[in-house]
Formats: C-alpha cells, sequence, structure tokens
C-alpha cells in the first residue's frame, strides 16, 4: 500500500460514528461537500473533506454539521461529534481512531439502539402568567399596587421587589407545571435531561424516545398542548441525534 | 390503529417546527455530542458561534426591573384568562375529550392538587366549573 502524502491543507471533517453499512450516498456537508464513511470493525466514522485554512467556524457550518448528523438520526444510531472537529484527511488514522475507541462506540450505539431524541420546550405565556401571579400571590399585588405610577426604568427599591417577588413567585409556579408536564412524558420516554430555560420557560427538556413509542407521545403533547394552550406554548424539536445522552464525554 | 391525520388539522396547538433554523441548531448541538480532542487536528470553533447562544438567565436588578415592568403593564380586566382547570372542563364539554390522551385527564389533579375529584368516569359528568383562588369550588354531582 503506497503511503500518500497527508494534504497539510485539507482534514476530515468529523461528524460522528454510525454503524458499519450505513448509506450515506447524497449528503452533503461543510461547503457543500460530500459526505463519506470510514469503515472499521463494524463501525462507520461519518466525515467529509475540508479545506483548512478558513476563518473560525461560522453559522452556515453548524448549519451543515446538525444537517448531516440530524438526517443520519432518522434512520440509524449515531454517536454526534461535537462541533467543529476536523481529523488529519487520512483513511490509515480515521481507521486507526475506530480501532482505538471501538468499544466505547459500540456501546453507546447499543445504549442508542432504536431511540432517538426529542426536545420538549413549554414556555408561558407571559401575560397570562404574570396575571396568575398578581391573582394569587397578595405580596405581588401589592407591590403591584404600590408601583403601578412609578415611571418605568428608574430603579426604585419597590420596583426591584415586586421583580423579586415576580420571580421566586414565577420560580414556585414553573416547579409545579414543569412536574404536571413531566409526570405525562416521562412514562412515555427512555431516559430524560432537563435543561436550563428561560426567564418564562416552564420546562425544556431532551426526551430519549424509543422509535416505536414516538406517535404515542406526540398525540399526548397535542393534546396537552391544545389544553394549556392559553397559558404555554409546548414545541417539540426532532427526532435528533441523541446530542444530550452523551453523558459529557471526552475521548482519546 | 389510530388515524393521525384528523388530529393534525383539528387544533395543532404543538409546535413541530424542523430543526434548522440557527437559533434551534445552537441550542440543540453547541456544546453537545462527543469530543475527540485528542485526535482532533484542527478545530472550527470561533467567537462569533459563542456569542449567538443568549438563552442564558442571569438573576440581575434587570432581570427583576423587567417583570416589574412587564406585571405593571398588565390590563387585568382585560384579560380574563382561564386557568388550566377551566380549560380541561371547556374541553370536555366541547366533547373533544376524546382527543385528549389518558395522562392528559389526569392534569387536572395534578394542577390543582386536589386528591376528591374523582375524575375517572368516563360517562356524562355534570358541567364542572373550577375557579380561580378567589371563589369556592362548587363540586356537583349525579
Amino acid at each position: 500500500m503506497a503511503e500518500s502524502a497527508v494534504l497539510s491543507d485539507v482534514g476530515y471533517y468529523f461528524y460522528g460514528v454510525v454503524p458499519a453499512g450505513t448509506d450515506v450516498a447524497g449528503l452533503r456537508g461543510l461547503d457543500d461537500v460530500e459526505v463519506e464513511s470510514v469503515e472499521h470493525d463494524g463501525l462507520a466514522a461519518v466525515v467529509s473533506a475540508l479545506t483548512l485554512a478558513r476563518p473560525p467556524g461560522r453559522s452556515q457550518e453548524l448549519v451543515a454539521h446538525a444537517r448531516v448528523v440530524d438526517a443520519l438520526a432518522q434512520v440509524t444510531e449515531i454517536v454526534p461529534a461535537q462541533f467543529g472537529s476536523a481529523l488529519d484527511h487520512d483513511v490509515t488514522e480515521v481507521a486507526g481512531f475506530l480501532d482505538d475507541e471501538g468499544d466505547r462506540f459500540r456501546a453507546v450505539l447499543e445504549r442508542l439502539w432504536g431511540k432517538v431524541q426529542l426536545n420538549l420546550r413549554a414556555t408561558y405565556e407571559s401575560d397570562q402568567v404574570l396575571t396568575e401571579l398578581v391573582q394569587q400571590d397578595p405580596g405581588v399585588a401589592e407591590l403591584r399596587r404600590r408601583t403601578r405610577d412609578l415611571p418605568a426604568g428608574v430603579p426604585h427599591p419597590d420596583l426591584v421587589r415586586l421583580g423579586e417577588a415576580v420571580s421566586r413567585a414565577l420560580t414556585r409556579k414553573r416547579t409545579e407545571d414543569a412536574e404536571t408536564l413531566l409526570d405525562i412524558v416521562l412514562p412515555r420516554v427512555s431516559d430524560h435531561v432537563v435543561r436550563q430555560g428561560g426567564e418564562y420557560d416552564v420546562l425544556d427538556a431532551a426526551l430519549l424516545v424509543e422509535r416505536p413509542a414516538l406517535p404515542e407521545l406526540e398525540h399526548e403533547l397535542e393534546g396537552l398542548a391544545e389544553v394549556v394552550h392559553e397559558r404555554m406554548k409546548v414545541r417539540l424539536v426532532g427526532p435528533i441525534a441523541a446530542y444530550d445522552f452523551m453523558e459529557g464525554m471526552t475521548w482519546g | 390503529m389510530t388515524v393521525q391525520t384528523s388530529r393534525r388539522s383539528g387544533g395543532g396547538y404543538l409546535e413541530r417546527p424542523a430543526p434548522s433554523g440557527l437559533a434551534d441548531v445552537v441550542e440543540t448541538i453547541l456544546d453537545k455530542g462527543i469530543v475527540i480532542d485528542a485526535y482532533v487536528r484542527v478545530s472550527l470553533v470561533g467567537i462569533e458561534l459563542l456569542t449567538v447562544d443568549a438563552r442564558i438567565v442571569i438573576a440581575s436588578v434587570d432581570t427583576y426591573l423587567r417583570f416589574a415592568e412587564a406585571t405593571n403593564r398588565l390590563d387585568l380586566y382585560e384579560k380574563g384568562g382561564k386557568d388550566l382547570t377551566e380549560a380541561i372542563g371547556d374541553l370536555q364539554e366541547s366533547g373533544a375529550a376524546k382527543k385528549v390522551g389518558g395522562a392528559v385527564k389526569g392534569v387536572k389533579k395534578a394542577i390543582t392538587g386536589s386528591s376528591g375529584d374523582d375524575e375517572d368516569d368516563e360517562d356524562e359528568r355534570p358541567r364542572r366549573r373550577s375557579s380561580s383562588s378567589s371563589r369556592r369550588r362548587e363540586t356537583s354531582r349525579g
């Protein structure tokens, strides 16, 4: 086997690992370059040739990465790589990488077998939830009464107190409502990770779901979204690759 | 086997966006996935991307003032707003109850924290009007 010189200005952008035999034909990644798979011992590294002399990662590259990884997640299990990794443009090295880490890859693929991730986010209609807080929390109601005629934007201590009271009451309400949502959802998922949400988010969760359970989960969430729609909007994204279930793995 | 199509067109409250917008992608994948630094030749992560994720919530005076302003802007007499129990009651009345999954029927109990309510009968139920906190709950049976 001839030793080929590794071009120093081209690398292999790395998207993740899938089972060998996965069809990657027609997938295009960063710079619209065709995706390839490098196979070794039942595993396949998903890569594409990448010119290395370039400015730091930009949004179109992030989108391309997600597009490739999520397209594969629709049809097979994938261990998704973090954005931005380029290996040497050397098939032997890539195969060596699969060899070194093969057992770990196989263990993760097995754990993910038949499952996909979905992201669930429920967000309060802010006016509605703030109205509830005023109606249900006497402290908030009183501070609101006291501060109604103060000029906005000026940090009067009572305004700050009102904001703090709202924040505390909102946290209590969010905790309760999030629990209710999780009670509905958790019986239908294999695993979940609760993520940090925005100010008016009720819940932001990554769900790991068995594929056959997905239609029923969607059905429950559609019913839920209708029932709660005056208080919150419910958003479900996916199936996507199991990004949140890699347990913070650092390899190599 | 249930047919899903009619459900999609009736109501459609669940947002199901394709995960392709930049904001979605950033939320979904930035800093997620396996890290293989020991094998990596070049890293593409740059500063431009790190500033896109703007959903970090910092408790601060600014946050509190924003909450205060939003609360003071409310027009309470305009905003009726059903609480969750009323919304479920209406849904049941309208005959839409059948499309609500089994788990959601239990939502009412959880939200109100009431243990006395018996929602398990699927037959005709008398009209229930569950109150907001300022009015007494009325329970009518039979």
